[in-house]
C-alpha cells in the first residue's frame, strides 16, 4: 500500500467510438508514438488490428450498481479489478488508456473513477476521447451508444475525413457541436493526431471546468431534431447560493438520468471567488476556485449536455436563482 | 437536501479503507487477493441516507453491503451487522 501512495494519481484516458471508427488505430499510435509516456492499456476485446505491447490487459464488461437503482452509482467492476491489479505494477507505467467496446456506455466507465475511493485516490480521469467515423456515423445516429459516446466526449476525432466532402464535414461538425458544446473537434485521417491533443488534457480538473469557445455560445439552435443536445446559459448578475443549491438538487433528482455532463462557473453574491462545478449524471462536484480578477467580467456560464432537456425551462429556473 | 457547494464528502484515508478491507477478509475468510471496492456515496434521492458507504466484495457475483455511515466512522461491529443483514450464512467468523 505504501509504495502505491507514493506516486501521483495516474491519468486515465477513456477511448470510445462506434465500431470501426478507428479506435484501435489511434490506440496503436498512442502506443508507438515517442511521447515519453509509458502507457498501460485496457482493451475490451482484442480486435482485428493487433496490439503489440507489454502492458495490455483484456477486460470483460462487468457493470454493477453500488446503490440499488441509482444510475450514478453504476460502475465497471472489471475496471476496478484490473486497475487495482495494475497498480501493483505502478512503476511500470505513467498513463492508462482504456479502450471501450463500440457498444459501451461511457457513463459507468467515467463514474468508476469518482465513485470508488481507491480509483478516486490513485487515478485521475484525464479525458474522454471519442473517434467518430465521418463516413458511416450517419448510419448510427439512431444508436444510443454512438450518440452518448459523442455527448460524453472531451475530445472528438472526426476520422476518415478523406471519405466525405467538405460540406458533409461542416454539417457533421455542426451536428456534433449541437450535441456537445464542450468538446474539441479534430479532423483526422487514419486517426492521425498530435499526441498532445489526446493525452494530458485534464478535462475533469475543476479549475478547467469551462472552456467553451465564445463563438459557440448561442449556437444551440440547429436544424437537427436530436434528442441529445447541449444547452448553454450565460447570464449576468449575482446568484443566491441557497437558491442555486436547491435548484441543482432538484434538477439532479428529477433529471439526473438524462443529464450526461454539466459544467459551469457561478458568480455568487457575497463571495469573491468563482464557484466552478462539473457533473456526470447525479455526480456533482463544486469548489470555490480563484478570486475573480479586478479586470474580469463577473458572470455565470453553464453548459448541460443531455437527452430531452428543456432549454427554456432550464434558463427560467436558473434565472430564478438570482439574488434579490 | 445536500449542500452541493459545501466541502465534499468526508475524506477517507488509505489506512481507514484498508482497515475495513482487513475486517472483511477476516470475517468472510476470503482470499486476500479478492478485490474490495469501497465507495462513500451521497445521494439526494428522498429515501436515501445523506451519506452511506457501499462496499463491493468482488466475488462472482459481487457481494455488496451498505452501511449508513461515513467510511471514517465505520467500526468492526458495523461491518459484522451489515454482512449478517445481507446474508446471515455468509459470515464465517
Amino acid at each position: 500500500m505504501s509504495n502505491m501512495t507514493s506516486f501521483n494519481p495516474i491519468p486515465v484516458t477513456v477511448l470510445t467510438g462506434y465500431l470501426g471508427a478507428g479506435k484501435t488505430t489511434l490506440l496503436n499510435r498512442i502506443l508507438t508514438h515517442e511521447h515519453g509516456k509509458k502507457v498501460a492499456v485496457i482493451v475490451n476485446e482484442f480486435g482485428e488490428v493487433g496490439i503489440d505491447h507489454k502492458l495490455v490487459v483484456n477486460a470483460d464488461e462487468e457493470i454493477f450498481e453500488m446503490n440499488n437503482g441509482c444510475i450514478c452509482c453504476t460502475v465497471r467492476g472489471d475496471l476496478i479489478r484490473i486497475i487495482t491489479n495494475l497498480m501493483r505494477r505502478r512503476d511500470k507505467f505513467d498513463h492508462l488508456v482504456i479502450e471501450t467496446t463500440g457498444l459501451a456506455d461511457p457513463a459507468p466507465v467515467i463514474q468508476t473513477f469518482f465513485v470508488d475511493e481507491d480509483m478516486s485516490a490513485k487515478t485521475k480521469l484525464d479525458a474522454v476521447v471519442t473517434v467518430v467515423d465521418a463516413k458511416h456515423i450517419a448510419q448510427h445516429w439512431d444508436a444510443d451508444e454512438a450518440v452518448e459516446q459523442i455527448a460524453f466526449a472531451d475530445i472528438i476525432l472526426l476520422n476518415k475525413t478523406d471519405l466525405v466532402t467538405e460540406a458533409e464535414l461542416t454539417e457533421l461538425e455542426q451536428r456534433i457541436r449541437a450535441m456537445n458544446l464542450m468538446c474539441k473537434i479534430y479532423r483526422t485521417q487514419n486517426s492521425d493526431i498530435c499526441m498532445d491533443a489526446v493525452l494530458g488534457i485534464g478535462a475533469f480538473e475543476l479549475e478547467r471546468a469551462l472552456q467553451i469557445d465564445p463563438e459557440f455560445l448561442g449556437e444551440e439552435a440547429h436544424e437537427h431534431d436530436d434528442t441529445v443536445k447541449s444547452i448553454a446559459i450565460v447570464a449576468e448578475g449575482e446568484l443566491d447560493l441557497p437558491k442555486v443549491n436547491t435548484w441543482i438538487n432538484n434538477l439532479l433528482r428529477d433529471q439526473g438520468v438524462d443529464i450526461f455532463r454539466m459544467k459551469g462557473i457561478f458568480n455568487v453574491k457575497g463571495i469573491d471567488e468563482r464557484f466552478v462545478f462539473q457533473g456526470v449524471h447525479m455526480l456533482f462536484d463544486a469548489i470555490r476556485d480563484r478570486p475573480w480578477l479586478p479586470q474580469e467580467h463577473r458572470h455565470n456560464e453553464l453548459v448541460f449536455i443531455g437527452r430531452n432537456l428543456d432549454a427554456e425551462q432550464l434558463k427560467s429556473d436558473f434565472l430564478n436563482c438570482m439574488a434579490a | 437536501m445536500i449542500n452541493l457547494f459545501a466541502p465534499q464528502k468526508p475524506p477517507v484515508t488509505a489506512e481507514q479503507s484498508q482497515q475495513i478491507k482487513d475486517w472483511l477478509y477476516e470475517i468472510l475468510q476470503v482470499d486476500r487477493a479478492t478485490i474490495i471496492s469501497l465507495s462513500q456515496l451521497q445521494c439526494s434521492e428522498p429515501n436515501c441516507p445523506p451519506i452511506q458507504t457501499a462496499i463491493a466484495i468482488m466475488l462472482t457475483p459481487p457481494l455488496i453491503i451498505r452501511i449508513h455511515k461515513a467510511t471514517a466512522d465505520i467500526n468492526y461491529t458495523d461491518v459484522c451487522i451489515a454482512i449478517d443483514l445481507k446474508n446471515p450464512t455468509t459470515r464465517k467468523s
